[in-house]
């Protein structure tokens, strides 16, 4: 195909809206722009001169999915600002409602985006009644993972509870033991998936640079920030390793790791820190583990499923030790002063950059965030590039090329309402 | 529930917002997929199918501000072809926190002035209800569980 018109308007199956722009002439792909149909709603701007006290509330509403990652980004931003400790219980908590943050989201992705794709077919809407029970052992994973944020943070979209110094209340002791027996009965159901996606093959291999948040418990709130290159940095530092680069047809910010496009998310994850997983979990998946680490974007939806096994082992022992160590406290106090901080956590799609400046009264003097949908922009786009070239080069046809190319952005797992971006393709 | 007949045909739709109460409706189906599955027809969900069109409903359900020319147009249609609309979650009803650039000082302004031009977003930001009838609203950020299972039960059996 010399010349073809692949115009995919409305991407399906992910968060937030999106459409590719192909540019195919002399069948070589000559241009591929994603294009973010969502529109800004300036929150950079908008919290400016705010008091620190509301900002976690008001960031969570960058996005209705991962919006826990934005609100405990930037209490840790906050805390980092005015030297604030918070206790080993708020740790947990926050470690807590984070993990069922993922385990939420990679479960609507999984399940509801990408199971389609496996099965060929559209939706969950069409599975037979073969597969009817995939959609339960979805909706059970969510269901189970709302529940313990309901119980921990008071509510599982924008929690209410999550508060700079710790948390204004706390949950009650009997509800742990519940949260304990439904995370077990989850392990059957999740270790299905990572079966499914292990035997799934898709693959499209790519040298890349990939950058995550390391330590020694996968965790997604504390660590050094990793790359595939084998830097360690510091979180505080993150910012001399980034280029913006400005894209004037796009409403996103998209970066450069000195000077590279590159990728985060659960592959990246996988690939730098999996000898951090739970002991059971590396029992357990030795064989799948061999995958990594790769470079196949397509593999980030196994390092999810197997990242959900280790979330609900993690969380169980979580749970004991609070359960241990959960007493009445108060939030610590804070003071105000004038200071910049920086938070970086692990969101769902990889690593989230929050460095905010504080006048004396603490109110917001400068905010940014680095989105991590927005760091695989770049690298998105050029993998596609290719993708679609090879494609082309074995003769499919444009709806099969269509659908490979819908299957591999959702292997991205982008979530445009954080990234406010939009694939458009059209080939001419 | 059970229901003899056709189902409901229900479409679903995000306008200017995080995308927060779509995904609390999807959160929703959690406890009430089997019901769902019996009495409802999901002609228009970009996020669990495929979207090429606006389609007929019988109920649209639809979450955001109104921020460009664009999505007036889609909001007009998407009333256009469906029975019953309800605005769900707040950036819909009071605007906020989708609106929050309405009340941008001066200098705040300046700030966005360029991409508002170059992304041919309105001046202010608006409301579903500026440009089209709205049957109902529901509250909340996000919305309402209770009162959104409330609707499409009402919405069910007035179509029963």
């Amino acid at each position: 195909m010399h010349n073809v018109d692949l115009s995919i308007k409305n991407l399906s199956k992910i968060e937030g809206n999106a459409s590719l722009d192909v540019k195919v002439s002399d069948g070589k792909v000559k241009t591929c722009k994603l294009n973010l149909l969502e529109s800004n709603r300036f929150f950079k701007e908008a919290i400016l001169g705010a008091d620190y006290n509301s900002i976690p509330g008001r960031v969570s509403r960058i996005c209705g999915t991962c919006g826990v990652s934005h609100q405990l980004a930037m209490v840790e931003c906050i805390e980092n600002a005015f030297g604030v400790k918070v206790t080993r219980q708020t740790r947990v908590l926050r470690n807590l409602i984070m993990n069922m943050t993922h385990l939420r989201d990679h479960a609507m992705h999984l399940y509801f985006f990408c199971l389609p794709d496996v099965f060929g077919v559209d939706s969950v809407f069409d599975f037979g009644e073969d597969k009817h029970h995939l959609i339960h052992d979805g909706l059970d994973i969510k269901s189970v993972s709302n529940y313990i944020n309901e119980v921990l943070g008071g509510r599982a979209i924008h929690p209410t509870l999550i508060i700079p110094g710790g948390f204004s209340k706390l949950p009650k002791k009997k509800n742990l033991d519940s949260a304990i027996k439904k995370l077990e009965s989850l392990k059957t159901k999740v270790d299905n998936l990572i079966k499914i996606f292990a035997e799934y093959e898709n693959n499209f291999e790519r040298k890349s640079n990939y950058v995550a948040l390391c330590n020694k418990d996968y965790n997604f709130l504390e660590g050094e920030i990793k790359t595939a290159k084998g830097s360690i940095i510091k979180e505080k530092d993150y910012g001399r390793h980034f280029e913006k680069v400005v894209r004037p047809y796009s409403k996103a910010e998209v970066f450069k790791w000195e000077s590279k496009d590159y990728f985060v998310g659960a592959l990246a994850r996988m690939n730098l820190n999996k000898e951090s997983l739970h002991k059971e979990v590396k029992k357990k998946y030795g064989e799948e583990l061999k995958y990594f680490p790769s470079t196949n974007i397509f593999l980030n939806n196994l390092a999810q499923a197997i990242e959900s096994m280790n979330i609900i082992y993690v969380s169980i022992d979580l749970l004991r030790e609070l359960k241990g160590i959960l007493k009445k406290e108060k939030p610590k106090k804070i003071i105000s002063k004038r200071a910049t901080g920086v938070g970086v956590v692990e969101a769902p799609r990889g690593t989230l950059y929050y460095k905010f400046s504080f006048s004396e009264k603490g109110k917001v003097v400068s905010a940014d965030f680095c989105i991590p949908s927005d760091q695989n922009l770049l690298h998105m786009e050029n993998t596609l590039k290719l993708f679609i070239q090879s494609l082309l080069e074995k003769g499919f046809n444009k709806k099969k090329i269509h659908e490979e190319v819908e299957k591999m952005i959702r292997a991205y797992d982008p979530c445009m309402s954080c990234a406010t971006h939009f694939l458009k393709i059209n080939w001419d | 529930m059970k229901k003899e007949g056709p189902k409901l045909k229900l479409g679903i739709y995000s306008f200017t917002s995080c995308g927060g109460c779509i995904i609390a409706f999807i959160e929703a189906m959690n406890h009430h997929f089997e019901w769902m599955e019996k009495n409802i027809e999901f002609v228009d969900f970009k996020e669990l199918k495929t979207f090429k069109k606006i389609s007929k409903t019988d109920l649209a359900l639809i979450e955001g501000a109104i921020s460009t020319k664009e999505e007036i147009k889609r909001v007009k249609e998407i009333r256009e072809n469906t029975k019953r609309l309800v605005v769900i979650g707040s950036c819909g009803i009071t605007g906020f926190p989708s609106t929050q650039r309405n009340d941008f000082n001066k200098n705040h302004l300046k700030m966005i002035e360029g991409k508002l031009k170059k992304f041919k977003h309105l001046k202010k930001v608006k409301l579903p209800s500026d440009f089209v009838k709205v049957d109902s609203s529901i509250k909340g950020c996000p919305v309402e569980e209770k009162k959104l299972l409330r609707e499409l039960k009402k919405a069910i059996r007035k179509n029963a």
